[in-house]
């Protein structure tokens, strides 16, 4: 029987690999690994950033498939939508 | 009434998709604020060409900028020139230093510094045995030392600080609780708390919660991107 990583190295090098892909930011993704198979979660900007993270996760030693669960949700457009804080005056001014 | 409202984004990781998701945006944030905040990692992987790519960008903001670096941005060693490009788009790096604006009737000061991580309250990492948990701790007492001089030395109507990493634990809330310790520290927190201000800005938490507050009853807002998912949060502080 061949050796096989375990799923915490395959994830490690997973994340690795999602490091050097420029078009995607690994800390907006989470993964993890169930017997080789890699799950991606979180939250990416387009469908060509979620196959970059897909195509990034193949390439890592170990892994037998991508679970592509990434939610793709653009950069909302700037709206109105505030929040107001109080500031209070202080002593001396 | 005087408001000041300030447009703050952090851990925009820029890079080309992001380019394109923030197309046309810049040109138009003095509609939504006065001045933009952007609390660290400008850049995806602290490279010259990002931020170049983003310089141009955020030449088109017609509003005072105000930024501190992050751990992206020191990623390969450039933040000295990403720092000079991102400048001479508009963007002021605090770094330890202050900036004091007027907006409006309002004066509104900035302190700031990246901030370093090291855990909090009872659980922070401590000065003791190995020489290499004394320099990584010491690191962070660095910065918090750098915080309280300019904090210190801010004579503004309206007091606001900018961090990367985060003061409090609150606004981590959603990420493994194994990462606290390398999101922030509690030891940003204490000067501001003694020397005072009306709210506290920082990023770096992408699954952490917006909303926070320091023992004192400061609020401190994580505006990482993901966090926030929209172009920028507006804060209208209002006196």
């Amino acid at each position: 029987m061949p050796l096989t990583l375990n799923d915490e190295l395959i994830t490690t090098k997973v994340r690795e690999q999602i490091a050097l892909e420029p078009r995607v930011s690994a800390l907006d993704l989470r993964v993890t690994t169930e017997y080789g198979v890699v799950i991606l979660y979180g939250h990416v900007d387009s469908p060509q950033q979620a196959e970059a993270a897909v195509a990034a996760a193949s390439r890592a030693e170990g892994v037998r498939a991508v679970d592509n669960r990434l939610e793709v949700r653009p950069v909302r457009r700037p709206t109105g939508e505030k929040e107001t804080i109080p500031v209070p005056v202080r002593s001396g001014q | 009434m005087a408001k000041i409202r300030l447009a703050v984004v952090a851990d925009i990781h820029w890079h080309e998709q992001r380019r394109a998701s923030y197309r046309h945006h810049f040109d138009r944030v003095h509609e939504f604020a006065d001045v933009l905040v952007l609390p660290g990692d400008l850049t995806g992987q602290g490279l010259m060409a990002e931020a170049r790519s983003l310089a141009e960008q955020l030449a088109k903001a017609r509003i005072p900028m105000v930024a501190v670096l992050g751990n992206h941005d020191v990623h390969a060693r450039s933040d000295h020139s990403i720092t000079g490009v991102l400048a001479d788009a508009g963007a002021v790096f605090l770094n330890g230093a202050t900036v004091t604006l007027k907006v409006g009737d309002l004066t509104v000061g900035f302190a700031g510094t990246k901030g370093f991580c090291g855990g909090f309250g009872a659980r922070c990492l401590t000065p003791f045995g190995e020489q290499e948990i004394k320099d990584f701790i010491g690191v962070t007492r660095e910065e918090a030392a750098k915080l309280e001089e300019g904090l210190g030395s801010l004579q503004a109507e309206v007091r606001v600080v900018v961090l990367h990493y985060s003061p409090v634990v609150q606004t981590l809330d959603g990420e493994p609780a194994e990462l606290y310790p390398f999101l922030g520290s509690s030891l940003l927190s204490e000067p501001i708390d003694r020397l005072g201000a009306d709210i506290i800005l920082h990023g770096h938490a992408h699954h952490g919660v917006e909303r926070g507050t320091t023992q004192a009853g400061i609020p401190v807002r994580n505006t990482a991107l993901p966090v926030i998912g929209r172009s920028w949060a507006v804060y209208e502080l209002e006196r």
